[in-house]
């Protein structure tokens, strides 16, 4: 187990050189519990609203060049 | 209660594939207008009927959008009838005029496209002379006059190093910035394209920046091609990937009315054209965009075949699939399967 943790640190930090990333920083970019929950929850609210209003809805925003206004907690996409 | 109907939420549309530039990596080949693009009485009835499908943002894009006369008219409708609008320009023609216009349609996002942060890397993708200047002087105006602002890079060999530099010049203007991969399509080499760990690089830092930095700082996300199914990385994207949208919520319209699933989609998946049919009919055909709509596990091949995510993810992006594999349902670059190969 340990080998192959290690095995993925050592890729990423060489992945991460490539465009000026140290090791702490590519180290801390991993995912961690707070992201599995976040993304858990958003994909949640998208399957729930995708239930009632078409399937899936909100990510037809995926092609649509991201604007400031997707990163408010409450954009255009929920309304 | 239950509406299963698709609906084209965001709606991609080229209005003019008239380009004051010609970039290597343009997947439309941009240059010269289409042989017969729609006119302003057409392009009004086309918003009035995405209305009615449900649509509450249009991108307009090109070629370069600004240089349709009719921009503004187009823009002001689709303001007028409750639809919010994305403008993506290359930010060589904004001047005090456009933004004047623009300050009044108050769009979603003007996204302005940079290659890179210096004359060198920008002009010799863009083959302008100038049109970095113009580009980070477009930016700034727009920033003065608080119009939302996005900056859209498109990486590929020739600038994916200078992410580092870019990112160091767009923190703190208040602007979200996606980073999406060149697809060979159009006039882009597909020997420039990224090569697998390079893409996974480039994910890596996206997720760097969202950790290091606040939205307010630096708002960066993945574009769609930017997944998929990550057990190390974070989600780099606007949203979880839920499979290829082409045709269940969004659609792309070209500037003579023909019809995809996705703007991005090569020509071989158009389904129809507007002055033929109305883009209702186009759009609630049981047949359009098949590929999505009638999917099956069946349809994955090659490595997304036996993946567990194939029947949520569709084998990811169907323009990166197919250009590169030929394939639809088989998308290579994908940090699932780049880790699996990783940890080998």
């Amino acid at each position: 187990m340990n080998t192959k943790k290690q095995k993925v640190n050592t890729k990423l930090k060489e992945l991460g050189q490539k465009l000026g990333l140290d090791e702490a920083t590519t180290l801390m970019s991993k995912r961690n519990a707070k992201n599995i929950i976040a993304i858990a929850v958003i994909t949640g609210v998208i399957l729930l609203l995708g239930a009632f209003m078409t399937v899936p809805v909100l990510p037809g925003y995926y092609y649509s060049g991201g604007s400031i206004r997707d990163f408010h907690l409450i954009f255009r996409g929920f309304f | 209660m239950l509406n299963k109907k698709y609906k084209p939420l965001g709606v991609v549309w080229e209005t003019t594939l008239k380009c004051n530039m010609n970039c290597m990596h343009c997947g439309s080949s941009a240059g010269q207008s289409r042989v017969n693009e729609l006119n302003t009485k057409e392009c009004i009835n086309l918003i009035n009927d995405l209305r009615d499908l449900g649509t509450n943002l249009i991108t307009i894009m090109g070629g370069e959008p600004f240089l349709r006369k009719d921009w503004n008219i187009i823009a002001n409708h689709q303001k007028n009838i409750g639809i919010e609008t994305t403008i993506i320009s290359n930010g060589s023609l904004i001047n005090e005029k456009i933004i004047s216009q623009l300050k009044k349609i108050d769009p979603y996002t003007v996204a302005i496209s940079l290659d890179g942060n210096s004359s060198h890397t920008h002009d010799t993708i863009r083959r302008v002379k100038g049109s970095f200047d113009k580009c980070k002087k477009s930016i700034e105006m727009l920033r003065d006059q608080n119009i939302n602002t996005s900056i859209i890079t498109t990486v590929h060999k020739q600038n994916f190093k200078e992410l580092p530099e870019i990112r160091d010049y767009l923190v703190g203007k208040g602007v979200a910035w996606q980073i999406q991969m060149a697809t060979p399509i159009g006039r882009f080499p597909k020997n420039q394209i990224l090569s697998k760990e390079d893409f996974y690089s480039v994910a890596l830092f996206i997720a760097s920046i969202k950790k290091n930095y606040s939205t307010k700082e630096l708002a960066v996300l993945g574009a769609h091609n930017f997944g998929y199914h990550s057990k190390i990385l974070p989600n780099v994207m606007l949203f979880p990937w839920m499979g290829c949208q082409a045709g269940i919520s969004t659609m792309g319209i070209s500037s003579d009315g023909q019809v995809k699933g996705c703007m991005s989609l090569p020509d071989e998946f158009i389904q129809g054209n507007i002055r033929k049919k109305s883009i209702k009919e186009i759009w609630n055909d049981s047949e359009f965009a098949y590929y999505n709509r009638k999917f099956s596990k069946d349809d994955l091949e090659g490595e997304c075949k036996n993946c567990r995510y194939g029947k949520q993810c569709k084998g990811g992006c169907i323009t990166v699939s197919k250009t590169i594999t030929g394939q639809n349902h088989n998308d290579p670059y994908c940090l699932f399967l780049i880790e699996k190969e990783m940890i080998k």
